[in-house]
C-alpha cells in the first residue's frame, strides 16, 4: 500500500509536470521559496542531522533519496521522450531549469562503454557554499543516477566528481551503467 | 588497475560469497560499498539490490552511531533477527560491508563463526584494491 508520502509525492510530480504556478493554500506567499530554505532542508535535515543519526549511512540514504526523485521525474517524462536520449535530456533540462535545480549540461555519452558524464551549473544544493573538503551534492548525483537508470533500464552508479562547494566552477557527475 | 587484477579480485570475492551461500539457510550474500551500492552479490531470490545496499549502510550506520552513544566504540557486527529469518551485516576495509540474508533454517552461531573467519580475507582483498587505486 502506498504511504501518504508516496501519495503526496505523486501529487507533487503531477503539479510539477503540469507547470502549476499557483499552489493551493499559498495565496499570499506564492509557490516559490528562498534557495536557503531548500539548502537548509538538504544540508541540515537531509545532511548533518541524518549524519548525526546514522553516520556514514547518510551518504547512501541521501543518494537513494535523490535516485528516487530521479526515477519519478524520469518515469514521468519517459513517454514523451519516445526512447530518444536527446529528447529525454531536453525534457529533463526543462524540468530542472523550471524547478531551479540547475542547468544540466551533457559532456559525454558513450553508451557502448556504459558511460555518461554531465554537469550541473548553478546547482541548487551548493550555490553559495564554499570551503568544503569533499563534494556535497550526493542528492543530485543520486537524482542523475535515477534519471539515467530510468532511461536505460539498468542499474547505474553516479558519482559527483566536481562540486562548487570545493572550489569547482560547476558540479560534475559521472555515471557508469552497470 | 589492470583488467586481469580486477577480474582476479572479482573471482576471489565471488568464490567467497558462494562459500557463504553454501551455509545452511543463507539465501543471499553481498558486498556493499560506502555509497550503498551492491558491488558483488550471490542470491537465491530476486532482490532490489539498490534498496538493499542503501538499507544495509543505513542499518550499519545507525548501529555504529548507537554504539558510540553508549560508549561501546566500534561496531563489529549487526544482526537483525526477523520473523522469517535474519540479516547480518559486518564492516570490511575501504568502507565496504558484508551483508548476509538467511531464512528460518539458518544457524546463527555457525554463520557468525564463518563470517568472522571470512572478514579478514575479504578485507585484505578490498584493502589491496583500494591501495592499488591510490
Amino acid at each position: 500500500m502506498a504511504s501518504d508520502y508516496d501519495a503526496a509525492g505523486g501529487l507533487l510530480v503531477q503539479s510539477i509536470l503540469a507547470g502549476d504556478t499557483k499552489v493551493d493554500n499559498r495565496e499570499r506567499l506564492g509557490a516559490k521559496v528562498p534557495i536557503q530554505l531548500f539548502q537548509a532542508m538538504r544540508l541540515v535535515a537531509l545532511g548533518s542531522a541524518m549524519e548525526d543519526m546514522i553516520g556514514d549511512g547518510s551518504r547512501a540514504l541521501v543518494y537513494q533519496a535523490g535516485q528516487r526523485l530521479g526515477n519519478v521525474l524520469g518515469g514521468a517524462v519517459m513517454p514523451q521522450a519516445e526512447g530518444d536520449l536527446d529528447k529525454y535530456v531536453g525534457l529533463i533540462q526543462g524540468v530542472t531549469q523550471e524547478l531551479g535545480i540547475g542547468f544540466v549540461v551533457i559532456d559525454k555519452v558513450d553508451l557502448d562503454a556504459g558511460e555518461i558524464n554531465m554537469h550541473l551549473d548553478e546547482c541548487v544544493s551548493c550555490a553559495g557554499i564554499t570551503g568544503m573538503s569533499a563534494p556535497i551534492c550526493n542528492f543530485e548525483a543520486g537524482m542523475v543516477g535515477g534519471l539515467i537508470k530510468t532511461f536505460v533500464g539498468r542499474s547505474v552508479k553516479a558519482v559527483e566528481t566536481r562540486c562548487h562547494a570545493i572550489g569547482d566552477k560547476t558540479c560534475g557527475v559521472d555515471v557508469k551503467i552497470l | 588497475m589492470a583488467a586481469t587484477t580486477v577480474a582476479k579480485r572479482t573471482q576471489s570475492i565471488d568464490r567467497i560469497l558462494s562459500e557463504l551461500m553454501s551455509l545452511r539457510g543463507v539465501t543471499s550474500a553481498a558486498l556493499v560499498d560506502a555509497d550503498g551500492f551492491v558491488t558483488h552479490i550471490r542470491k537465491d531470490f530476486e532482490i532490489d539490490s539498490d534498496a538493499l545496499g542503501a538499507a544495509v549502510q543505513i542499518m550499519f550506520g545507525a548501529a555504529t552511531r548507537s554504539a558510540q552513544h553508549v560508549q561501546q566504540e566500534s561496531t563489529n557486527m549487526v544482526v537483525s533477527e526477523n520473523r522469517e529469518g535474519l540479516m547480518m551485516v559486518a564492516p570490511l576495509a575501504a568502507g565496504f560491508t558484508l551483508a548476509l540474508v538467511a531464512d528460518k533454517n539458518a544457524m546463527l552461531g555457525s554463520i557468525r563463526f564463518e563470517v568472522k573467519e571470512t572478514l579478514p580475507v575479504l578485507s585484505r582483498i578490498l584493502g589491496e584494491s583500494a591501495s592499488a587505486r591510490g
